[in-house]
């Protein structure tokens, strides 16, 4: 070879791009963290990207204005298209595992029926999903929040569905030590829990993730992906500053609206991907609240503890949850303004409240404006009103055979359970996801979080993101 | 009483301070959202907003300062109403509701307060007190507290 050959050779050699990880994971939520925690073990070198800040049992910020605008995106809420939905997702060191309720919760027959329909994918059954979920039970800290803990609100709900003979159960929750009877109130830990009772990604994989080797860079969000020759070129804005990293496989965990931004953002990659953004659906939840003339203080210790478990309700596509929220949340969701908001608010101590969730239809669509920004269009369908109205019905019910002095109803529904958009399937035209977790038509893309769900399962989704993640990852390893 | 804000000038805080009232003018038991001082922490809220939203809401703020009280309640008044227009002039309005009503609310009932006043704060008026146990884990600030964080 000629010296010119060699200089060429040389110069080619210099300007490809050298991958620094094995895989780069974008978001470090329930999914993001879970597979880094089983890459990492499996010896793959590994980055987590994360949009948001890092914080710490001792640095959460106080109160909830604090936490509402520093741990989630949109400085608090996002309002879908048509303004009629808040949207929350966490931004911050491991997502939305830090400020959520860490149910975590079985997928059923139902559920999986309904996926392998519409995904074509075999393994949605319980038979190939339950080793998955029995391996995370043995690994999870969880249970139920004990009987001599439920607050009044918890009774209050227990008593409506008793008393109209529906079945509940406690519900399964990520935590231990709460110290519930040394006075600790759940409600603060929507904001970060300051004693690591709950087992967020943050305190739990995180950790054993970095002690196996994975690099974090928070405050790093990304703007696009392109393809490296064989690698990714990941782009985005870190401090204020532009900045790049290559990595052999991305795996995209950035939930709904960040996976969508981002591969809307990365034109080369959308292009060939026809149902990106279709899908969405949120379990819209809506609160209704009953005041008495005593306390019930529903803010008070465990937060959250009983939820409907009803074939009834279920068949039905609703979910009854008991749940409060803290003042400000409380304060939108109150009808009026003047007078009328002051007297609804002055009952803070003095209400129970349920909410419905509705198994909502996955007829929504997410895309980007000229300007860059998400547009969230998320219509309810005829069965969604119709189902929003059987369990707003029976809401009101229940709570009236609890005897309070006046119900009342909230209009304005929020979604905690964002899904879909980058939906699993066995059909390019149809999904964005395949059965091996790839997205369609690139090698080194992955996604397994929310975004991928075909559909709502009318079930908190936390403990199914974390076992797809659990076999995505698997698969991940087996093919490096 | 010196600029409270870095963000918005004395007449948008001024604005602020009269759409505060519009939702919230208090009663005999509350303060009125621009008695109890808690726009002077609304730099908490702009810090973390998005460029484009807070540029159009100093904007607005700067208008709203110019409107009568009047004006102001009978605004914030109709886009109460706003829940059944169809789109895209209902979604704009409920956006805008949204947005301006959350910021209010969430100043309001922050827990802060403003340096002139002395009264106690909406939360401490809802007796809303609440806590999580971090006596046991040896904190310099929770050590053998009931109570280190309060919220």
């Amino acid at each position: 070879m000629s010296n010119k050959g060699l200089l060429n050779l040389l110069s080619d050699a210099l300007k490809r791009p050298v991958a620094m990880y094995d895989f780069a994971i974008i978001g470090s939520g329930v999914s993001g963290a879970r597979i880094a925690y089983e890459l990492t073990a499996g010896g793959a070198k590994c980055v987590m990207i994360e949009a948001g800040r890092k914080f710490d049992r001792h640095s959460y910020p106080r109160g909830e204005l604090g936490y509402s605008t520093q741990m989630f995106w949109g400085g608090g809420i996002e309002i879908t298209h048509d303004g009629r939905i808040g949207l929350l997702r966490g931004k911050c060191l491991g997502g939305t595992s830090v400020i959520n309720q860490a149910d975590l919760n079985r997928f059923d027959d139902s559920a999986w029926d309904d996926w392998r329909q519409r995904s074509g994918i075999r393994y949605f059954q319980a038979a190939d999903i339950d080793p998955l979920y029995d391996h995370l039970d043995e690994v999870v800290i969880s249970g139920p929040i004990p009987r001599q803990h439920y607050n009044r609100n918890a009774e209050l709900f227990i008593k409506a569905l008793d008393q109209a003979g529906f079945s509940w159960r406690g519900i399964t929750r990520s935590q231990t030590d709460c110290r519930l009877d040394q006075g600790t109130d759940c409600i603060v830990c929507l904001g970060g829990c300051p004693r690591d009772a709950k087992q967020s990604a943050l305190i739990t994989v995180i950790p054993a993730a970095v002690e196996q080797g994975l690099r974090i860079e928070t405050e790093f969000e990304i703007h696009s992906l392109e393809h490296a020759n064989d690698a990714v070129r990941i782009r985005g804005i870190q401090n204020g500053g532009q900045r790049e990293l290559i990595a052999a496989k991305a795996v995209l965990a950035a939930g709904v609206l960040g996976n969508v931004k981002i591969l809307n953002q990365s034109p080369r990659i959308a292009a060939s991907l026809p149902a990106l953004g279709t899908g969405f659906c949120c379990h819209p939840q809506y609160m209704m609240y009953a005041c008495f003339r005593d306390p019930v203080d529903a803010h008070k210790g465990a937060l959250q503890s009983v939820e409907s478990h009803d074939e009834r309700i279920r068949a039905a596509g609703v979910k009854f949850e008991n749940v409060y929220a803290p003042p400000i949340a409380t304060a939108m969701l109150m009808p009026g303004i003047r007078g009328r908001h002051l007297a609804s608010m002055k009952k803070y101590r003095y209400m129970a409240s349920m909410e419905v969730a509705v198994r909502d239809e996955p007829a929504g669509r997410i895309k980007l404006s000229k300007k860059g920004r998400l547009i969230v269009d998320k219509p309810l369908t005829d069965q969604d009103r119709r189902r929003m109205r059987y369990g707003w019905t029976l809401l009101a019910e229940l709570l009236w055979s609890t005897g309070p002095q006046e119900l009342i109803q909230c209009g304005h529904p929020y979604g905690l359970h964002l899904m879909g958009g980058c939906p699993i399937g066995t059909d390019p035209k149809r999904s964005v996801v395949g059965p091996d977790f790839r997205i369609h038509g690139q090698r080194n893309l992955y996604a397994a979080d929310s975004s991928i769900f075909p559909s709502a399962p009318g079930i908190n989704p936390s403990f199914t993101i974390m076992a797809l993640s659990y076999k995505a990852a698997h698969e991940m390893l087996a093919e490096r | 009483m010196d600029n409270p804000s870095r963000h918005l000038s004395p007449r948008q805080f001024r604005g602020l301070e009269k759409l505060g009232d519009a939702y919230l003018p208090g009663d005999a038991q509350f303060p009125s959202f621009s008695a109890c001082g808690c726009a002077e922490h609304v730099d908490c809220v702009l810090d973390y907003l998005p460029e484009d939203d807070r540029r159009d809401l100093k904007r607005l703020l700067w208008v709203l300062s110019l409107k009568p009280q009047f004006a102001l309640t009978a605004g914030v008044w109709m886009l109460e109403k706003t829940a059944d227009l169809p789109i895209p002039l209902g979604g704009l309005l409920r956006f805008l509701r949204f947005g301006l009503k959350g910021l209010v609310i969430s100043l309001y009932y922050s827990g802060e307060t403003g340096t002139r006043y002395h009264g106690p704060s909406p939360l401490d008026l809802l007796d809303y007190h609440v806590s999580v146990y971090t006596g046991d884990l040896g904190d310099a600030k929770g050590e053998n507290s009931q109570s280190a964080v309060l919220k």
